[in-house]
Formats: C-alpha cells, sequence, structure tokens
C-alpha cells in the first residue's frame, strides 16, 4: 500500500468513525431506537454475514468478505456502516463519492435476513451518509441497483427519485 | 459591489457552517417530513451488485459512471 493511499485511509477513517459516532449519540437518545448501534465493517460483522447465507429470507448471494476487502482496498474515502442490534448484525452498507466528488452512492446495502421485525436499517444508512456527506461536501446521495420494485419503492417514500436509464435512486441534498 | 452583495456576502461569512451534527438532524427531520418513518422495509432488503464488481471491478465503476460525467 502506499503512503498516500495508508494517509488517506487513515483520514477517512477518523471521518467515518466521526459520522458514525454522532449518529449513535442520535440513536442513544432515541427511546425507539433501543439497542440499535453503528460502527465501522470490522471482521466481526464480516463474519456475522456468513450465517446470513443460510436463511431462506435472503434475496442476495453476496460474498462480504471479499466484497469489502476489494472495495476498501480500491476506495480509501468509501462510506462505511455495519449497524448491530445488541450482538446481532443487522445490516452492512458500503459506498464511495463520485469521481468529482459531488456526489455520494450507496453501492451496497443489505439487511440481516434475520432481523427483528420492526428494525429498519436504511433510515440509519440514509442519516449516515446524509453526515459523510456533509463532510465531503457532496450535495447528492445515489442509491444503486435497488434489486427488485419493492425495494425501489421503499427508497422513493424517502423521497428518492429513481433513474431507470442507469437503475439508481437519487436526492439533491 | 453593491451594497447588497456586500451585505449578502458578509452574511454568509458570518453564517456558521453546518456541522455533522446538524446534518443529521437535517436528515432526521426530513424523514418526518416526508413520512418514511412509517414504511414498511421490505424483507430481504438490499440494493447493489455486488458479483458483477467482484467479476470485474473496473467495469462496474465505469459502467456506473459512464465516463465520469455524473449527471442524471
Amino acid at each position: 500500500m502506499l503512503a498516500t493511499h495508508r494517509d488517506a485511509e487513515e483520514r477517512y477513517t477518523r471521518i467515518r468513525q466521526a459520522v458514525l459516532d454522532e449518529v449513535n449519540k442520535d440513536l442513544i437518545s432515541s427511546s425507539k431506537q433501543m439497542g440499535l448501534r453503528c460502527k465501522l465493517i470490522d471482521q466481526v460483522a464480516l463474519l456475522q454475514t456468513q450465517r446470513w447465507s443460510t436463511s431462506a429470507r435472503r434475496r442476495v448471494d453476496w460474498q462480504w468478505v471479499e466484497g469489502y476487502s476489494l472495495f476498501k482496498f480500491r476506495h480509501p474515502k468509501r462510506f462505511e456502516m455495519a449497524l448491530w442490534h445488541g450482538s446481532n448484525l443487522v445490516s452492512l452498507s458500503l459506498g464511495r463519492p463520485t469521481y468529482n466528488g459531488s456526489k455520494l452512492r450507496l453501492d451496497f446495502i443489505e439487511g440481516s435476513p434475520e432481523k427483528p421485525e420492526g428494525v429498519k436499517v436504511f433510515e440509519h444508512t440514509f442519516v449516515a451518509m446524509v453526515g459523510y456527506a456533509q463532510v465531503l461536501g457532496a450535495d447528492e446521495l445515489r442509491v444503486m441497483n435497488p434489486i427488485n420494485t419493492d425495494v425501489k419503492r421503499y427508497y422513493e417514500t424517502f423521497g428518492l427519485n429513481y433513474v431507470p436509464k442507469s437503475d439508481y435512486l437519487y436526492i439533491r441534498l | 459591489m453593491s451594497d447588497e452583495i456586500k451585505r449578502l456576502s458578509e452574511q454568509a461569512r458570518k453564517k456558521k457552517p453546518q456541522t455533522i451534527a446538524d446534518a443529521i438532524k437535517r436528515a432526521k427531520a426530513h424523514i418526518r417530513n416526508v413520512g418514511a418513518e412509517n414504511s414498511e422495509e421490505p424483507e430481504g432488503f438490499a440494493s447493489g451488485d455486488m458479483k458483477k464488481f467482484l467479476e470485474d471491478p473496473e467495469a462496474y465503476e465505469k459502467e456506473n459512471e459512464g465516463s465520469k460525467d455524473d449527471r442524471h
């Protein structure tokens, strides 16, 4: 790893952590979100995703260990978040700023197929992304490739607009 | 420079920059305002195409961002 790459990785990890710390303050103060906490993605979180593959409710067949490792190497400025409910991982999300830095993309998000009823994951990812976009100076969020119509419609309830040509949704901040 | 422009630039200079906490408050207010809090998250919730990314990350990134022109 080049020194410049390592420096960027360390600098942006501090920024990512600062954003998640703020989101956690909000989660702690919210009586509706008992037990939810967000963290950076680590080995413990990645190991938990291997349990997801046995669930019949899972809609994707993703290898998070490989996906995260490659994405991390390619994108030191990435957005990442592991959302936990107690000791159970309830979602992972991963994205990055666009090349000119004016937009923040969510490339991959997956909720645990076994997450407890009533626990929603995108809401918190959206909040964290807005925080990270603020630091980067990005003025738009994009959510890439919704896996089906239900998911696309769900994003639309957050005010995101679908762009069929490139299969993503966006919202101006 | 007109007085109005002077006044606006002075105002912009004095305006407190937004913090991460402000941005988070803004995001939460947006969620409340659009009523997304009450939406049901679909079962097996996911977005993205990780398989395509893992197969050929350069092609994935090129396809998703074309010629680095990120307009809609």
